[in-house]
């Protein structure tokens, strides 16, 4: 049997029906989770913040429109819940990154596994907020240049700038760390 | 490779970088939520489902309601229509025509009680000299002619209606259209006053 589309579940969620809602919570909860944690970090704060994005996911089922992509349209609402949390708890000027830090050497090709991975959680906490949110939409929840753009409320070119820079500098720490990122391919 | 984004790394070594970045990245712990959340995530998603279906019952059950407010109205007017016209003209006519009918009975109780007296003879010839006979018979009811008009007392004068009560009766009669009744008792009742003054409607 076919499996459903994402935007097929919603519509259904929407129009009463709970397993498909389940379906759709097990399919995204993983990848929009870790997309939150990874933002502010803290458990405790990560996890009511993906709470409330789901709360609001839920509410919103009646304005949901097949037409949008489920995932986008979800990880708009995170972002948006996010970046709320950021305005109450944050000072305004932490939220406007400075784009021209960050230069290095190149990567190395060897990074000793663990010690990679803690740097890599390191150098994400690290980001500033833009570039962080933009990577962690790419590679968390796998969203394109326009997508990210789209949520984001910036354009393409403006998206790939933070993400160069986002690399460059997770390339940076991990390379200062642990002499760089490994490559499985 | 540099790592500077100034410099305009080519395309081809930031997906390098990005790849070599997501391999890194899928080795990260795959956070996933707590069970709990997980429970309370799943069980708003069921109330406001149950919220849904409890408004849409409610908008459905008003709706229903509004239904039978219109019902009722309809069959509550359709009552009164009904109840009006039992008390239309016609039924008033002959209620009228009862009362007509309860003074008949009078008439005929009188009439079987002293009968053949010579008092009843002596007013019985005092009544034609001043009604004529059929105008007497004629003027109350359709039952009274079915009455002997002998047995008629001799206060049968005085029993007449009077002029102002006939004259409703007529007006009644005439409003209700029974044409040739009305002929009747008209010509009754201008025997019986025929200096009466008939009223507009009446005396044409």
């Amino acid at each position: 049997m076919q499996e459903r589309t994402d935007e097929d579940l919603m519509t259904a969620y929407a129009q009463g029906n709970i397993e498909a809602f389940e379906l759709l919570y097990n399919r995204h909860r993983g990848p929009l989770y870790r997309y939150v944690l990874r933002q502010v970090g803290d458990p405790a704060t990560a996890n009511d913040l993906y709470q409330g994005s789901w709360e609001k996911i839920i509410k919103a089922r009646r304005r949901y429109t097949a037409s949008a992509p489920f995932q986008a349209w979800m990880f708009r609402i995170a972002h948006n819940h996010v970046m709320d949390y950021f305005r109450r708890v944050r000072p305004e000027r932490e939220l406007a990154a400075d784009h021209t830090q960050a230069s290095g050497p190149g990567p190395e090709e060897q990074l000793q596994r663990e010690k990679q991975i803690a740097g890599l959680r390191d150098a994400i906490d690290r980001l500033p907020a833009d570039q962080k949110d933009t990577l962690l939409l790419k590679l968390d929840a796998g969203l394109d240049i326009q997508t990210i753009a789209d949520i984001t409320g910036t354009n393409r070119e403006a998206v790939k700038s933070r993400l160069r820079y986002a690399v460059a500098k997770l390339k940076q720490a991990l390379t200062e760390e642990t002499g760089g990122i490994a490559d499985d391919h | 490779m540099t790592t500077d984004p100034r410099n305009r790394q080519p395309e081809q070594a930031y997906e390098q970088d990005l790849e070599a970045l997501r391999s890194a990245w899928d080795r990260l712990e795959k956070a996933e939520p707590p069970d709990l959340t997980n429970q309370a995530v799943l069980s708003l998603a069921k109330r406001e489902l149950e919220a849904q279906g409890r408004a849409f019952r409610k908008r459905r059950s008003f709706k229903w309601l509004g239904a039978f407010a219109t019902a009722t109205i309809v069959v509550l007017a359709l009552t009164l229509t009904i109840e009006q016209e039992q008390h239309s003209p016609v039924p008033a006519i002959e209620e009228a025509d009862g009362i007509r009918l309860d003074r008949v009975k009078e008439f005929a109780d009188e009439a079987e009680a002293p009968a053949d007296t010579a008092a009843v003879k002596a007013g019985r010839e005092n009544l034609s000299k001043h009604v004529p006979r059929q105008n007497v018979a004629s003027a109350p009811a359709a039952e009274m002619k079915m009455a002997d008009a002998d047995a008629l007392p001799e206060s049968a004068e005085n029993e007449l209606p009077g002029a102002e009560d006939w004259i409703e009766q007529l007006l009644l009669l005439k409003e209700s259209g029974q044409d040739a009744s009305l002929a009747e008792e008209l010509a009754a009742f201008r025997a019986a006053y025929p200096d009466y003054v008939l009223p507009p409607g009446l005396d044409d």
